[in-house]
């Protein structure tokens, strides 16, 4: 928990980070949100960090939720667009660009 | 001092394959003072366990977990008693073993362990034993997915009841195994079946060329797999892909088993997952590998596997470093 905001956050496999280099937790987070906005934006949602432990979600409807997750994120996804979105999609992976010789 | 996690072995197999008789061995024949350091939890379908009265172990060492399945209706009675090995013994308890009933699901039971805030800082994964009695062989594979899935989830299969079957016939067998499960080990039962599963290193995985490199075959009716080199990796991006991957395609992807290095480090990780549940990541040391090749082998059901290398090449996670 946050011991400034009270915020509850919930420990995530996925986030489990064998990385001890250069980038800090902080910015390992907004490198994996920018991938997350490209992809997501094939699907016309936005994404935003909160808090630094959970993402905010919202579509063009304007419906919103507050994942703190990975697993929970795809589910949240599937219930904005009705089905869950498919990496095996060209079309989800067309927006995905190789590093540019940059090193985190 | 931080102390060691504790290491959860799991022992399954079809009905009637021999689980008991192989742990029953092992208490008898395994050394005592690492028998001290060893718990059980053994887990029957029927109201009155059955299984713990055939073994000799004292009764206070072996928990029972009774009438229902691990995998779904005595999962939290599985955390009580996992939790309770912890309160009574945690100094001296260094192995868990967990024999599952024959109709087990390996995945729910990884699930609840490692998606368990105390259990996951506490625990971690050691090796799928799978028991597989070579009379029922056909008529298992055939007729049972319970056990596709457990062959698939294995990291080690012992062959049992075979004694009587001829050398070709043994081989046969193992063949038609590692073309649903290229990653596991088989060998045949022997009084020290167990120990020798529990201790040896996977040399499967340490010889990973011999996966990496093999060929995406079309095998087991729907069962495909497909292994894929990889350079470094950008971690990112694999959990972002892998997480989508399994959250659509669950039910379908059946065991993933890989050795990876993150961009940003030099550590060896294991990563290992049985359908949806994914163990937490395992640092390894470089001595324990052969060579430094690193890759993921995929094991689906009804995935066109050629879709999933071109994903993996088009999310661009592979990276020079």
């Amino acid at each position: 928990m946050c011991g400034l905001c009270g915020i509850f956050f919930e420990s995530d496999l996925w986030n489990q980070s064998p990385e001890h280099g250069p980038s800090s937790s902080r910015r390992s987070r907004i490198i994996q949100i920018q991938y997350l906005k490209e992809i997501l934006s094939t699907k016309n949602i936005k994404i935003n960090d909160f808090h630094g432990t959970q993402y905010i979600l919202e579509d063009t409807k304007g419906n919103q939720s507050l994942v703190s997750n990975l697993h929970d994120l795809w589910s949240t996804v599937e219930s904005f667009c009705y089905k869950p979105i498919d990496p095996l999609d060209p079309e989800i992976y067309k927006v995905m660009v190789p590093l540019k010789n940059e090193k985190e | 001092m931080k102390k060691n996690k504790l290491t959860v072995h799991i022992l399954t197999g079809f009905l009637g394959s021999g689980k008991t008789t192989i742990l029953r061995d092992f208490l008898n024949n395994e050394d005592k003072e690492k028998l001290k350091k060893t718990a059980i939890i053994i887990n029957e379908v029927g109201e009155i366990g059955i299984d713990h009265l055939i073994l000799d172990k004292p009764k206070e060492d072996i928990s029972i977990l009774e009438n229902g399945c691990l995998c779904c209706e005595t999962n939290n009675e599985l955390k009580l008693s996992l939790k309770r090995i912890l309160a009574i013994n945690g100094s001296n308890i260094e192995t868990v073993i967990i024999e599952t009933t024959g109709l087990a699901n390996i995945s729910p039971i990884i699930n609840s362990i490692f998606n368990d805030r105390e259990l996951i800082l506490t625990f971690k994964m050691g090796k799928i034993i799978t028991i597989i009695d070579t009379n029922n062989y056909q008529e298992s594979k055939l007729n049972s997915p319970e056990w596709t899935n457990q062959v698939v989830s294995s990291d080690q299969i012992v062959l049992t009841k075979h004694e009587e079957k001829n050398n070709i016939k043994i081989n046969e067998i193992k063949e038609q195994i590692s073309k649903i499960n290229p990653t596991t080990e088989i060998s045949l039962k022997n009084k020290n079946s167990l120990s020798y599963c529990i201790e040896r290193k996977n040399q499967k995985i340490q010889n990973k060329n011999q996966v990496f490199y093999s060929i995406t075959k079309d095998n087991h009716s729907q069962i495909n797999t497909v292994s894929i080199n990889t350079k470094h990796i950008d971690w990112k991006k694999f959990s972002i892909w892998l997480s989508m991957l399994l959250y659509k395609h669950q039910g379908k992807i059946l065991r993933i088993k890989a050795i990876l290095k993150s961009m940003n480090s030099d550590e060896y990780l294991l990563f290992n997952s049985v359908q949806s549940a994914v163990a937490p990541i395992e640092k390894i040391e470089r001595k324990d590998i052969n060579n430094n090749q690193l890759g993921l082998v995929f094991i689906v059901k009804d995935i066109d596997t050629k879709k999933i290398t071109e994903s993996f090449s088009n999310f661009h996670i592979s990276v020079e470093k």
